[in-house]
């Protein structure tokens, strides 16, 4: 004879209170796939010393352009689909964001002011203010024009909504500047992937910046300049990240090492991660709580 | 303040911040592309003043130019600004000058075309005379599988106090006239 109770609601009943997908978890191994793959191929290629043709190059370049939309594809959005509630449009934003990325954000950058034929050349404070101005600003607002005019009316329920939907369209964009570097350059398969994982994790990263001055607006009362004050901190960030990894990516001349040391992109990249990811979790957490406490929750 | 105001003005300001931001991209591109660093050879009498991170060379005693300004990111090609003074005698005229610049490249650069002689006006006004011209330039590292390169090239020549001025300006063939401002701008800096 069993002694255990017969339940009305089974004991796991509150693992399945949270209807979402867990954003934080899947984001975070998505990374950590990116960053092992990429710290890898930088080690192969360290150790090995493989060279590859012109075609090869390109189509591994291609594929490693193409790696963080797969991880997102497997993970996130198949974590998505399996949730009780999935965030509707989530692919609609990471296309959107792609097609305004190659049509109006890279030629806007690349070709109309064209910053790779004079800016690098300009002193470290000319870099930092140019790649802000016109790279970080471009990249940021075009990545909140989609939010705004996709989800931001009727799918931003949560301030974890935001972050989802930042996170698509951070891939979005990063898959459109990945691509167009691997095909345009005629790097190694370690330096391009050092590249992508470097302009993935600032995507994700920043972005996630942005995605919740826009979930606070829509969801809290914040001041009229915080969506503006957070892009131009966003902005900033891309500024002070291109910087910096250019600084890293060209290293000093020695008898040991050549001048390029591709990992530089990436540890700017992770350290971004772990540096944005903190302080978001910190300010939603607090956000929540303050939301829990208000009148407003209380009374429903 | 109401929530739809809030929300109103807030995506308005951040569309205004935004145009902005690409204004001040203009003025920064504007500022940084138009720096310029100056250049004085008192021995020569010469100043001007050249783009801003362009590597200088100044010319040894013996040597056939004052100095020469190249930008190292320029690809194939460095675009080159540079001057040079020939002492001439009084009966001398800038034909004279240009024959000879012509018979000295014709014999030491390769597919050596003179394209036009014609009269000039610098930006002060003053009368010159203008030699265009065209070559193709080769990478003199053997180890380095290279295509020659079409260098379309201009002096500008200044008679002045019993001296020529020869001020030369050269550019890979295809980028001759995006980059040419850089000559303009640098002939109105002049002064000798």
């Amino acid at each position: 004879m069993s002694s255990r109770p017969v339940l009305l609601t089974p004991f796991d009943a509150p693992q399945n209170s949270y209807p979402f997908r867990p954003i934080w978890r899947t984001a975070l191994t998505e990374i950590a796939l990116l960053v092992l793959v990429t710290a890898g191929l930088i080690g192969v290629a360290r150790f090995t010393h493989l060279t590859f043709g012109d075609t090869a190059r390109r189509l591994i370049g291609l594929a490693l352009a193409l790696l963080p939309l797969l991880l997102w594809l497997i993970i996130s959005y198949r974590g998505e689909r399996r949730a009780m509630r999935p965030r509707p449009r989530l692919p609609l934003v990471l296309l959107l964001t792609a097609l305004l990325a190659n049509a109006v954000g890279v030629p806007l950058v690349d070709q109309v002011f064209a910053v790779d034929s004079w800016l690098p050349a300009a002193s470290v404070v000319s870099r930092l203010v140019g790649y802000m101005l016109i790279f970080g600003f471009t990249t940021e607002f075009l990545k909140a024009a989609v939010l705004r005019f996709t989800v931001w009316e009727s799918c931003l329920t949560t301030r974890q909504d935001a972050l989802a939907y930042s996170l698509a369209a951070a891939i979005g964009y990063a898959t459109v500047i990945n691509i167009n570097f691997a095909l345009g350059q005629f790097s190694d398969p370690a330096a391009i992937a050092a590249r992508v994982a470097g302009t993935t994790l600032s995507q994700m990263a920043i972005g996630l910046l942005v995605g919740l001055a826009l979930a606070e607006l829509r969801l809290g009362s914040p001041a009229i300049v915080a969506l503006p004050l957070s892009l131009a901190l966003a902005a900033l960030l891309h500024g002070i990240f291109v910087v910096a990894r250019a600084a890293l990516v060209v290293g000093a001349f020695s008898e040991k090492a050549s001048g390029s040391a591709p990992a530089g992109g990436l540890i700017v990249g992770v350290v971004l991660v772990v540096i944005l990811f903190s302080l978001i979790g910190f300010l939603i957490r607090t956000a929540d709580v303050r939301s829990r406490r208000s009148p407003a929750f209380q009374r429903n | 303040m109401s929530q739809d105001f809030r929300q109103r003005w807030a995506m308005l300001l951040t569309v205004v911040v935004f145009g902005l931001a690409l204004l001040g991209g203009v003025i920064i591109r504007s500022s940084v592309s138009g720096a310029t660093q100056g250049f004085a050879d008192s021995a020569a009498g010469v100043a001007a003043r050249y783009p801003a991170g362009w590597l200088i060379e100044h010319g040894a005693s013996g040597s056939n130019f004052v100095f020469r300004a190249e930008n190292a990111a320029a690809l194939s090609f460095k675009t080159t600004l540079s001057v040079a003074v020939l002492p001439i005698g009084p009966n001398a005229t800038v034909y004279d000058i240009a024959q000879l610049l012509t018979i000295q490249r014709a014999q030491t650069l390769a597919a050596y075309r003179s394209l036009s002689t014609d009269p000039y006006t610098l930006p002060n006004g003053s009368a010159a005379t203008r030699i265009q011209y065209a070559y193709a330039a080769v990478d003199p590292d053997p180890f380095l599988s290279a295509v020659p390169v079409v260098v379309r090239a201009e002096d500008v020549i200044i008679l002045s106090h019993s001296q020529a001025i020869i001020i030369s300006y050269l550019s890979d063939a295809q980028r001759f006239a995006a980059d040419e401002h850089y000559f303009t701008a640098f002939l109105r800096s002049l002064s000798y």
